[in-house]
């Protein structure tokens, strides 16, 4: 294995990552009846969200792993602003702004909790695509009993 | 001035309450939310009637505060304990994570008979409709890759053939919700959070099943077999994707899943930007904070003497017999 190959793999995963997603994202857009303005709601409450879900997660991994280093105060400060900034925003900025975020809730806190359920279950989702994939993998990777015997006879020869 | 019942319904509700909670209220709840438009004017008696308005505002908080404790506090918990049980180096500690994380995932479990108003106990039904076949099919997919060399750990080639029909059943489940029966319902209602685990689950699948498929075919070697076969299963998954958004399932039309799916996509790609600028975020400030901390004070190189003494303890370990031993 050299680099090349690392950087290749790297950019044939990238390039069909994004023909995948535009694919059914075409296919699955020539069949629904959906605004675009509802497109661009879920899509920046799904940034905000996982920002702000992503910022309090490090942070608490920071003050989880750090202890070897007495919890360092700065970077705890740096991401619970960070964290605090993406639920600012979307409590309070934004709908003063006039910016509509709200699919269906009165308030932007009921959207906040709506959206941390919705991305909790597309975690969820997530982690079991992965688990059934990578299992199936490495299942795979691995050399059978058989393989393993045939491997010793030759070395044996 | 509160301008609608909507607006005066949620201002009660204020946090732990979503809008689709107050149509399930009880009928003296709904009485109170069509007169709400006129809280300003009308006294809380007239508004009532024979119940009491304080009554309803107590109804209300006390749900919201329910939610609080039986629901949202468990999640905060739950994730807590789950980081806590991976990362912490003691025992002790690692054991009280796994213990508070299942005590309040039976919490969340619980959430549609604790919270029955509440919407986010849709998420709980979520739970409880997912350990099934979650369980048979993560049970499976465990036993397929321990039992793949028998003879080299406990388990045995039945161990095998047992994890593969525990997988198969499990994802058959989970299809047959969507294409058969028994897809989770919640308040007379395809629970949205199933729709979107499923269409993501779907979604991610296939892709992943040719990332890796593709990696292994740039970078193993000998590996053909692989290649082929994650291939395959990717394809099968896609049909599974193509399908849903071609014939209708037992509640959802393949309409309505095409929306569910275009949306997943926007937001499964908005989580990845947010996730990205998170972590983006998270190594500037570390790398700052790294970068300000004074240096270590440089040492002189080890004269001559140290480098003799070191080179006697060396030898000392590679022949082995010294005074430790």
């Amino acid at each position: 294995m050299n680099n090349l190959n690392v950087k290749k793999a790297f950019v044939f995963l990238i390039l069909l990552i994004f023909t995948y997603v535009a694919i059914v994202f075409s296919l699955s857009n020539s069949m629904n009846d959906i605004s675009s303005d509802l497109y661009m709601r879920r899509f920046w409450n799904a940034i905000l969200t996982s920002y702000m879900i992503g910022s309090f997660l490090f942070l608490l991994t920071l003050v989880m792993y750090a202890e070897s280093r007495n919890v360092p105060f700065a970077p705890t400060f740096g991401m619970l602003a960070s964290g605090a900034v993406a639920a600012l925003l979307m409590l309070w900025v934004l709908p003063n702004l006039d910016v509509e975020l709200l699919e269906g809730n009165g308030t932007p806190m009921a959207q906040l909790l709506t959206n941390v359920l919705r991305f909790s279950s597309t975690l969820l989702a997530a982690i079991v695509s992965s688990i059934i994939v990578f299992g199936l993998f490495y299942s795979m990777m691995l050399p059978s009993k058989l393989e393993i015997q045939w491997k010793n006879l030759n070395e044996e020869e | 001035m509160l301008t609608s019942r909507w607006t005066v319904a949620l201002d009660l509700s204020r946090s732990f309450y979503h809008i689709e909670h107050l149509r399930r209220l009880t009928h003296r709840s709904l009485v109170f939310m069509r007169v709400d438009v006129h809280l300003a004017s009308i006294r809380p008696e007239v508004i009532c009637g024979n119940c009491n308005l304080h009554q309803h505002f107590g109804i209300i908080m006390a749900t919201e505060a329910m939610a609080f404790f039986l629901f949202w506090l468990p999640g905060i918990v739950l994730v807590v304990g789950i980081i806590s049980f991976l990362l912490k180096k003691e025992l002790q500690q690692k054991k009280i994570g796994l213990a508070t994380s299942m005590l309040c995932f039976l919490l969340l479990l619980a959430s549609p008979w604790t919270l029955p108003d509440s919407d986010s106990s849709s998420f709980g039904h979520l739970l409880g409709s997912l350990i099934g076949p979650l369980v048979l099919t993560l049970t499976g997919v465990y036993n397929i890759i321990f039992s793949i060399q028998p003879g080299t750990t406990q388990y045995s080639k039945n161990d095998r053939i047992i994890g593969f029909i525990l997988f198969i059943v499990g994802l058959s489940w989970l299809i047959a919700y969507h294409w058969i029966a028994y897809t989770p319902t919640y308040d007379n209602a395809v629970n949205q959070y199933w729709i979107l685990f499923f269409s993501t689950l779907f979604l991610l699948s296939p892709v992943l099943f040719f990332s890796f498929g593709i990696l292994v075919s740039i970078l193993g070697h000998n590996r053909k077999h692989v290649v082929w076969t994650m291939l395959l299963f990717g394809f099968v998954a896609f049909q599974f994707l193509i399908g849903s958004m071609v014939l209708d399932g037992s509640s959802l039309t393949s309409v309505e899943f095409s929306n569910y799916l275009s949306i997943t996509i926007l937001e499964v790609s908005g989580y990845a930007i947010g996730l990205l600028l998170a972590a983006s975020v998270f190594s500037a400030i570390i790398t700052l904070y790294e970068s300000r901390i004074p240096m270590m004070p440089q040492l002189d190189p080890p004269n001559a003497e140290e480098l003799k003494y070191a080179r006697e303890i060396i030898k000392l370990h590679l022949e082995g017999g010294g005074e430790d031993e």
